[in-house]
């Protein structure tokens, strides 16, 4: 019979194996920068390999990585603040004074119930990312690519849960504005 | 009640969540089926949660992780080699 301590046993290796990518690509996106996702990446993965005998799973592993991975995406943008600046389009500017949508709303070739994405597509995605705001892209990866809840992002980023719901919001129309002129149906 | 576009859009997240009242949700509900441009602006609002959901972690870019998987084995020979050494 399997022993379940074995299954569970995180080595380095493993670290390595199944979670740098995930490390990289969310400090990737965090930082909007390949160089400084690989410094990141390097560093977190030190980090927790050190640290590897003492971890006792009060939490889950990927719970914990997470923390890891965005305490250093957090510092390393500190060290470089006044990289980025983003301008972009309220969502909710769309709307005429009535409360009607200024323009007209198209449908998407992109269906909710059927997304596989092709290699573009994934682009198009990277790129909208890219733009968002750095508040509001942090609670996006967090909850839209790393699929966390609401109140471990929260916890995460050091703001209460209704900011988290708000930002979210304010990141999910912003891509979907970001995405619309790339999915819209067009009928010529 | 009515409501209107905007306003359903600034409700969407409780809408998809299921965080709204049950008369809220109902008004909401009505105001979606009679009303394409935000019956479509839900679709939508749906298919980037979705997308973006289906964005894969790629595998690490070949040069990087030949030299993380150096930084790593460095660091296993260095801490392997402390933990060996005798006391003293």
């Amino acid at each position: 019979m399997a022993d379940p301590a074995a299954e569970t046993l995180m080595t380095p290796e493993r670290v390595f194996r199944e979670f740098a990518p995930r490390v990289y690509h969310l400090a990737r996106r965090m930082l909007n920068n390949d160089a400084d996702a690989e410094d990141v990446t390097q560093d977190v993965l030190l980090q927790v390999v050190r640290k590897l005998d003492t971890f006792r799973g009060e939490s889950s592993f990927p719970t914990w990585l997470h923390r890891v991975t965005v305490n250093a995406a957090l510092a390393y943008r500190r060290k470089r603040a006044g990289r980025e600046a983003h301008e972009i389009h309220d969502p909710l500017d769309n709307f005429d004074e009535s409360g009607h949508h200024a323009g007209p709303v198209k449908r998407w070739t992109l269906k909710p119930e059927q997304i596989v994405l092709a290699k573009e597509q994934k682009q198009v995605i990277e790129n909208a990312i890219a733009q968002l705001p750095e508040m509001y892209r942090d609670v996006y990866l967090l909850a839209e690519t790393q699929q966390l809840p609401n109140a471990d992002i929260a916890e995460l980023l050091d703001i209460n849960l209704p900011a988290v719901k708000s930002r979210l919001h304010r990141a999910r129309l912003m891509m979907r504005d970001l995405l619309a002129p790339h999915f819209e149906e067009n009928y010529a | 009640m009515r409501i209107s576009c905007r306003e359903i859009t600034e409700l969407l997240i409780d809408y998809v969540e299921g965080d709204l009242p049950e008369t809220r949700m109902i008004t909401m509900q009505q105001h979606i089926c009679g009303c394409v441009p935000c019956a479509y602006y839900l679709e939508t609002y749906h298919a980037t949660i979705e997308a973006t959901h289906a964005l894969p972690d790629e595998p690490l870019p070949p040069e990087f992780e030949a030299r993380l998987r150096q930084v790593l084995e460095s660091w296993q020979a260095e801490s392997s080699g402390v933990a060996s050494s005798p006391r003293g």
